[in-house]
């Protein structure tokens, strides 16, 4: 009565539309086999959905992100999946009740990943400059806001080291505006009725504003997710019938 | 061959960190290191107690075994006496850890007379020592003279304590030949060996040097020196350029050892520093301090594996320290410490130690543990953590953290690449991105304004249609669930009943709620 083994069932019985294409997966390794410019040995792999959002094939080095809004964390989550790429690491600073499962769908190395928390408020910025020597991305939520000195000392910090810090509050608590902000929505959910079925795919628009990166101007890219990373959206949702039926509703 | 080769003896005091703790060896005693037995006496290796177990299985094996915490400071601390009674028969005396010295024989050997009379009488020396500590200690001494350290070190292994056991000259890689190449200090390798179908050292030995080197990378032909009777590095292979040796002076002295540790770190960044820019890296450091009077102190330190840091040195140079301080009134210093200098005595050129085949990576584990035990000075341990995978049904257990000091980065790695089947009854993917470590109240309300509850078969009395968090009031558009987390119901005490729902508000924002005691909390958030 109480069995609810179900549930796994479901899980893996509805294959996940979102995951990537052979076609996708080939078409994203020849570019980064690619020999790059410059230009492009200077950015960081950002997820091939985000694509659009930035001018350059990726994000430059160097610069902080902000994200914000409703899905902001799984756009942080993918930020840093991309950047650390199959060799980086990751640390979360701070990033009380991060999901770390959600994380990793995302692409986040859990293997290299530092999880750093009850920093004393005076030591924070050290601690975020002795971490970019080494680690690749930086996670960061500050609860309080930072000030301008240490501000500064952290963007001279992380340009010099080329690391990339992704701040989750959406650049609330910094004392100027960060160099790309990301603000994400979710236009729809599916997969949930009402008393069956559960949250499956979900859609997103996601606007980026930049200072330095984007010159100014405002991007948009609508994108999508199931239980796996990111996907561009194909203008009309995919879902819309893809409900799960009566069969997967509760049979207790 | 004799060019190649450093002749030397190796003392070890068995079960030291049980001697060190003071404990009576005819009890069972394990001394535990990250929940493992680190050493153990006799008498509880009678029992099967080994070391590398852990410590539930220590205690099955012997119930009455007596754990204690392993203390390398005190352990250091309490080698010092043994110390100073070998620095007595010669001055290059090479620490590799607390209870296992060695030292060359050339010089010492031919003024005593021999090798078994040196080995006879620093077996004599230390059991003097030893037993001044508690008399059966005393017995627990083995010494061992062969070619190159690693045969000398088995050699002192070979036998029982007491004892002493000479291999030959020239005779190393033959008494070397029956023994496993499990004794080499290279997992990794020693895996893939056995897997080959090289389980000894004579097997290994035998290999040509060409396809080992071809094959296996500078780790191999490490190993391979080691089963062959040779040094690691062939020896002198560099002579340490004098400007290497990094010192500072205190002015005015130093009178207080933390002072000297934190100026011993800076000191030790810069020897470090300026070996990483030479492409060298140290595997004998010597640190040497010199008091206003003049005294001064050489202890020679080996490193073989261990990433040599410079908080590995800083400690090295507290331990020191203290162990002088410690001594008795007439070796003890009187003044204030003037001179601290780092020796890099055998240098090798680094990076070798890089290329790997079973091993793709590139020393970023080493640069990262380094960074961690920075860290961990800079904000105190318990402040840096790894995620591991646990498993469970609630988004809050499949993944827990562990002190990211307490396990090894390469193992760790390893686990995650066994991505484990998900539990029965867990919420299905995708996670939510938001768990929250102490869940909220929320209250879940009904299309009369009453709370949403949860019967004893697992369903809902009533539809949920308002989610109130805190001060925000949600619509709710879709819901699934519940779904129930009964578990421990065999145990009235930890028994825990929970059913946990997925909602979807008007606003687009979906949440996991969970139901205990009639009370809904908001476990996570799909953010």
């Amino acid at each position: 009565m109480f069995d609810t083994g179900w549930m796994v069932k479901t899980g893996l019985g509805v294959t996940d539309p979102t995951s990537e294409t052979k076609q996708e997966a080939l078409r994203r390794l020849r570019r980064e086999l690619e020999p790059g410019s410059l230009a492009v040995d200077n950015v960081v792999a950002v997820p091939d959905a985000f694509a659009p959002l930035f001018p350059l094939p990726g994000l430059q080095r160097g610069r902080l992100v902000g994200v914000t809004g409703n899905g902001g964390w799984s756009v942080g989550y993918a930020l840093a999946g991309a950047a650390a790429g199959t060799s980086g690491w990751v640390a979360m600073i701070e990033v009380g009740n991060a999901g770390f499962s959600a994380a990793q769908e995302l692409g986040v190395p859990l293997e290299r990943l530092l999880v750093l928390q009850s920093i004393p408020v005076s030591k924070w910025a050290s601690v975020v400059a002795a971490l970019v020597e080494v680690v690749d991305v930086v996670v960061v939520n500050p609860r309080r806001p930072i000030n301008v000195r240490d501000a500064r000392r952290l963007r001279a910090r992380i340009q010099e080291q080329q690391a990339l810090l992704i701040s989750v509050d959406g650049g609330r608590h910094w004392p100027d505006k960060l160099d790309v902000e990301l603000e994400a929505k979710v236009n729809q959910w599916t997969g949930l009725g009402c008393g069956y079925g559960f949250l499956q795919h979900r859609e997103f628009e996601i606007i980026a504003t930049g200072r330095r990166s984007l010159s100014g101007r405002q991007r948009k890219v609508c994108v999508k997710r199931g239980n796996g990373r990111f996907v561009a959206a194909t203008g009309k949702s995919d879902y819309r019938d893809a409900v799960v039926g009566p069969s997967f509703s509760l049979v207790n | 061959m004799e060019l190649q080769v450093t002749r030397m003896v190796v003392v070890r005091c068995v079960d030291w960190p049980v001697m060190a703790a003071g404990m009576p060896l005819g009890d069972p005693v394990a001394v535990m290191d990250n929940h493992r037995v680190a050493a153990c006496s006799p008498a509880a290796q009678q029992e099967g107690v080994r070391v590398g177990q852990r410590k539930r299985e220590a205690q099955r094996r012997c119930p009455a075994v007596q754990l204690i915490p392993f203390d390398s400071q005190q352990c250091r601390l309490m080698f010092e006496p043994v110390l100073t009674a070998l620095e007595e028969i010669t001055p290059r005396v090479e620490l590799h850890e607390a209870g296992l010295v060695g030292f060359p024989t050339r010089g010492p050997s031919r003024f005593h007379g021999g090798d078994r009379q040196l080995a006879e009488l620093v077996r004599q020396r230390v059991g003097e020592v030893l037993a001044g500590m508690s008399k059966e200690y005393g017995s627990s001494v083995q010494v061992g003279v062969a070619d190159g350290m690693f045969a000398a070190r088995l050699a002192a292994a070979a036998n029982p304590p007491p004892s002493t056991h000479i291999v030959e000259p020239g005779a190393s890689a033959q008494f070397l030949a029956p023994e496993p190449v499990t004794h080499i200090d290279n997992k990794p390798l020693v895996d893939l060996l056995i897997r080959l179908g090289l389980p000894t050292l004579g097997a290994w030995a035998k290999i040509p040097e060409a396809d080992v080197t071809g094959r296996f990378g500078y780790e191999g032909v490490k190993a391979h020196r080691l089963a062959n009777g040779l040094d690691e590095h062939p020896p002198n292979l560099r002579r340490p350029a004098p400007e290497l040796t990094t010192s500072t002076r205190f002015e005015p002295p130093a009178e207080s050892v933390p002072q000297c540790e934190y100026v011993a770190a800076s000191l030790a960044t810069r020897l470090l520093s300026s070996m990483r820019s030479n492409g060298l890296t140290c595997t004998r450091l010597g640190i040497e301090a010199e008091t206003e009077n003049g005294e001064t102190l050489v202890r020679w330190w080996r490193y073989h594996g261990a990433a040599l840091s410079a908080d590995l040195i800083a400690e090295r140079v507290r331990q020191q320290l203290d162990g002088w301080l410690r001594q008795d009134q007439a070796n003890r210093p009187r003044s204030g410490i003037l001179r601290i200098s780092l020796i890099p005595d055998e240098v090798v050129p680094a990076g070798g130690d890089q290329m790997t085949i079973w091993d793709t990576d590139d020393g970023q584990i080493d640069e990262v543990s380094r960074l961690i035990s920075r860290l961990q000075t800079m904000v105190g341990t318990g402040t840096v953590w790894v995620p591991e995978v646990a498993g469970g049904i609630g988004p809050s257990e499949q993944i827990e953290l562990v002190p990211a000091d307490s396990i090894n980065l390469e193992r760790e790695a390893y686990s995650f690449r066994l991505s484990p089947e998900p539990w029965p009854g867990h919420v299905p993917a995708p996670a939510p991105a938001r768990v929250f470590v102490s869940p909220a109240r929320a209250d879940l309300l009904d299309r009369q304004g009453a709370q949403v509850t949860v019967n004893g078969r697992g369903e809902l009395w009533n539809d949920p249609t308002v989610l109130v968090l805190g001060e925000e009031q949600f619509d709710i558009k879709s819901w699934a669930g519940p779904w129930l987390d009964d578990r421990w119901w065999w145990d009235t005490t930890r028994h825990r009943r929970r059913a946990r729902m997925q909602v979807l508000t008007n606003t687009t924002q979906a949440f996991l709620l969970m139901s205990e005691r009639q009370q809904w909390w908001l476990e996570a958030a799909y953010d």
